[in-house]
């Protein structure tokens, strides 16, 4: 092969995560110059993107769902509150350790330390998990979530209960989130592009199969378990710090629907589609909500939103369930790098006796 | 030893509530292999029709708690899931999940988040002694009323026609269906059977909440697949018996956990729940085709 | 008018193609035997025949009528019966409850199904031996008589069987091959699929010989073509 064979198969290679990088960069690029409320709807929209790419690591690949991720999202957020509040709004949180209670860490250590914290989680959970299979899977993150929000919503010293952390340094700016996002779709990318990533495909697609040539199906899982946590708890953090107070229900039910229903829209199995998938449903569902403002319609504010998100999501499951982009990486542009000096190839062997 | 009994029948209460809604949603899994998460909304439904139909007598406000999830129920077959009968169980699982979703937003939507208080059926209300025992009257009642639905339930399917061809649909669909039976048929009735379990359900939480809420159906449709899993996916009875140990583990944690832990119940319950998981995935009863000798 | 006529069937699983251009027909009161080794698609077709799978082309007619996007209880419904690979009794149901499933494909709507009943239990009395037992617990034999007798029970003008001496004993297996020529003898149109090529090439009046999803040979069972193209079909082109 050629230098210019090389340089094209390493860029048809790479292209998947470009593609979406510029996406991403892109559409940030366009929306940060508007009104307040716009680049409020871009931030929320990269977090949301981090979220959503954090669950395709483990749904994506593995073909199981995960109902429970909001625990991780919960573990990220709820270490970014501890961390970063400063020191007089937690001093009633005995349960913390002193050091954590008595200081602050910068952000950016505190967003890495939120994803460690729900990897960590995810690590001890995940040895008996990733036993399971299909609804037992799925009903057993279920569990977790659950526990994770009792826990939360009682351990007053850890957590604060029903009332919740306030008084996390919040960022408005959408350029903060930016890099988080674009860093997800790397990881993501790398995971799914490594021999890991391939390994837990192949069992996804006939788990007996995989086995029998030797992948380790519990360990890859969880190991895909892992990553999955790991962005979902930077999710969580970065979720923190964009709303500035947590409490127990923000990462309960309704979340855990808006992302499942980016990651279907946009198609279950490949990064593009929980990229896509986050860019089309934040759109929706920021439409939605000006014309909830616009009409006269009088219910609450996310009364008609998520009437309107499930009805998308119903609709595309209906209609085309492998999602917007079938479960494909956004195509190659073939026109630009075709060779045009290329000799022309030999012409097919002729099976026709010669006249 | 009477507050042993008394909580004894506590927890056959929970464990009676638990297994209707574990029934209604192994009804339908079982012939589609669908896990329908809107059969807790089946159950919300309950409780709304219940609420509005405050002023009328019990009788009727029975009716209509029976009417609005059967109506419900029908119409989501119709509408939601016929048209993916054939697709992958995990589109089918998001389906009905986002259908789930949708009615809880619907119900938000109509009604507000903020619960909505009735006084029903008061003649229920209030304890009883038996035996020299308190009981609660609407524990007897729901006690009662569950073992009635159930043996109905399973009278309709064991002795009846009908019920033969259900029960051959859900251990085999397609072969039922070469022998003529006709699957619209039998999933209505699956349906229409999940949507007056629900109904029922939601009367009997009506009754001893006193108030209706959308996310009302949260909780049961969690026990209720939880029960279903803990009883062996795909047998109706364990269904059932998973619903009422259950029920006895809830009550029995309500019991010995002592004060500074109690909130702390419900993770207790799920977390003994995700170790039975994992410790056996298939659940209790395993259904006897897998036994069948080849 | 032909019990059976199928012409240039298609069916495919996704992408992998199971039939190609299939045609054969089966006169009424004909037993017509379907052979081939395993993969050459004797079970897609028959599937195909009672509208388990949907073909990608070609056409299905059942006593001259079209059977195209009609689903399968319909099919059930019109006389066609299907006694598919593997049993598929129920087992979570007695045997007499088994027997009368039969009954909602039966053309007179069930009058006379216990009936019908008596007369399987008279061709296969172990299973009046157990009528009340659960169908799981019978052994492979008597779950194939069960699932045989359970076609009979609908009242079929067409009975299609696949393979159902497999995993049979040869006592077992003679028995099968006994009704099957008592229900010729009663006019009974049957299409057989049978890896055991021998006896149903004997029993049958017409045979075809299917090989990755083609037919290869159709004719009479003592032909000599017949074994020649099974030979090649099972142990390859090379021989």
């Amino acid at each position: 092969m050629n230098a210019s064979d090389r340089r094209a198969a390493v860029a048809r290679r790479l292209w998947p995560l470009v593609s979406l990088l510029l996406l991403v960069s892109l559409t940030t690029l366009v929306l940060a110059g508007g009104s307040p409320s716009l680049q409020r709807v871009l931030l929320t929209g990269l977090v949301d993107l981090v979220l959503v790419v954090g669950r395709y690591c483990f749904v994506g690949q593995s073909g199981i769902i995960s109902f429970g991720h909001a625990a991780f999202m919960a573990a990220g957020a709820y270490t970014m509150a501890l961390l970063t509040i400063p020191a007089p709004l937690k001093g009633s949180l005995v349960a913390v350790p002193h050091t954590v209670r008595t200081g602050t860490v910068s952000p950016l250590i505190a967003i890495l330390l939120a994803g460690l914290v729900a990897a960590l989680l995810a690590a001890v959970v995940s040895i008996p998990l990733m036993r399971l299979n299909g609804l037992s899977a799925g009903l057993a993150t279920v569990s977790l979530l659950i526990v994770v929000r009792v826990v939360s919503q009682n351990w007053d010293q850890l957590t604060n209960g029903l009332g919740g952390l306030y008084g996390i340094p919040p960022i408005a700016d959408p350029w903060a989130a930016l890099p988080w996002a674009l860093g997800a779709i790397v990881l993501a990318f790398a995971y799914q592009s490594s021999r890991f990533g391939l390994r837990l495909r192949s069992s996804r697609d006939d788990e007996v199969a995989a086995r029998s040539i030797g992948v380790h199906v519990k360990l890859e899982r969880g190991l895909a378990f892992v990553v999955s946590a790991f962005v979902t708890g930077v999710g969580g953090a970065l979720y923190a710090r964009s709303v500035g107070a947590i409490n127990p229900d923000s990462f309960f039910l309704d979340i855990t629907f808006v992302v499942i229903a980016m990651l279907v829209v946009g198609g279950t199995t490949s990064l593009a589609g929980a990229v896509v998938g986050t860019l089309a449903l934040s759109a929706i569902s920021e439409l939605l909500r000006q014309a909830e403002q616009g009409s006269l319609l009088v219910p609450a504010q996310s009364g008609v939103r998520d009437v309107g998100l499930a009805v998308v999501v119903l609709v595309v499951l209906l209609l085309r369930p492998q999602g917007l982009t079938g479960g494909r990486e956004l195509p190659f542009p073939t026109v630009r790098l075709r060779r045009r000096s290329a000799a022309p190839s030999p012409p097919p062997a002729s099976t026709q006796a010669p006249s | 030893m009477s507050s042993v009994l008394e909580n004894l029948i506590s927890g056959i209460t929970s464990g009676s509530l638990y297994a209707l809604y574990a029934l209604g949603i192994a009804v339908i899994f079982g012939i589609m292999r669908l896990v329908n998460f809107a059969h807790g909304e089946l159950i919300m439904s309950g409780t709304y029709a219940v609420f509005l139909a405050a002023g009328l007598p019990v009788p009727l406000q029975i009716a209509v708690a029976l009417a609005a999830p059967l109506v419900l129920a029908l119409g989501m077959e119709r509408v939601a899931f016929r048209p993916i009968r054939g697709a992958s169980p995990g589109t089918l699982l998001v389906t009905s999940f986002a259908l789930s979703f949708l009615l809880q937003s619907l119900a938000t939507l109509i009604f507000g988040t903020l619960p909505k208080a009735a006084n029903i059926a008061p003649a229920l209300q209030g304890s009883v002694g038996l035996l020299g025992l308190t009981v609660a009257r609407l524990d007897l009642v729901t006690i009662a009323v569950t073992l009635a639905l159930l043996g109905g339930v399973g009278a309709f399917l064991s002795r009846t026609r009908f019920g033969a061809q259900m029960r051959a649909s859900a251990e085999d669909f397609t072969m039922a269906r070469l022998l003529g039976v006709k699957a619209d048929r039998v999933i209505a009735a699956a349906f229409a059977i999940s949507g007056m379990l629900a109904g029922i359900a939601g009367f009997l939480l009506m009754a001893q909440t006193g108030t209706a809420t959308p996310t009302d159906g949260l909780y049961p449709l969690l026990f209720g697949l939880v029960a279903t899993v803990v009883g062996g996916l795909g047998s109706l009875w364990g269904a059932v018996l998973g619903g009422y140990l259950v029920g006895l583990l809830s009550t029995l944690l309500q019991v010995t956990l002592p004060d500074s832990i109690r909130p702390y119940h419900d993770a207790f319950v799920f977390g003994a729940i995700f170790f039975f998981l994992v410790f056996r995935p298939s659940g209790l009863v395993v259904p006897r085709i897998a036994r069948t000798r080849v | 008018m032909r019990a059976l006529e199928v012409e240039g069937l298609c069916v495919s699983y996704g992408p992998v193609p199971a039939l190609r251009d299939v045609s054969l027909h089966v006169e009424q009161g004909e037993l017509v035997g379907l052979l081939g080794p395993n993969g050459a698609g004797k079970s897609t077709l028959v599937n195909a025949v009672c509208g388990v799978v949907k073909p990608s082309a070609g056409t299905v007619a059942i006593a001259g009528a079209a059977m195209a996007g009609v689903s399968c209880e319909r099919i059930a419904r019109l006389g066609v019966s299907l006694v598919p690979e593997g049993r598929h009794i129920f087992g979570s149901l007695t045997v007499r409850d088994n027997l009368r499933l039969g009954a909602a494909a039966r053309r007179d709507g069930g009058a006379g199904t216990d009936a019908a009943i008596e007369r399987v239990i008279e061709r296969f009395p172990v299973l009046g031996r157990k009528l009340d037992g659960g169908a799981g617990r019978l052994s492979g034999g008597e779950q194939q008589q069960l699932a045989i007798a359970r076609a009979l029970v609908t009242d079929p003008f067409l009975l299609l069987l696949d393979e159902p001496s497999l995993g049979l004993a040869p006592l077992i297996v003679d028995l099968v091959f006994e009704v099957l020529a008592e229900l010729r003898a009663e006019g009974l149109t049957v299409l057989l699929v049978e890896q055991h090529a021998t006896r149903t090439l004997a029993a049958a009046d017409r045979s075809y010989v299917l090989r990755s999803g083609n037919v290869v040979y159709e004719g009479a069972g003592d032909e000599h073509g017949a074994k020649e193209q099974l030979m090649i079909a099972s142990l390859g082109e090379d021989l």
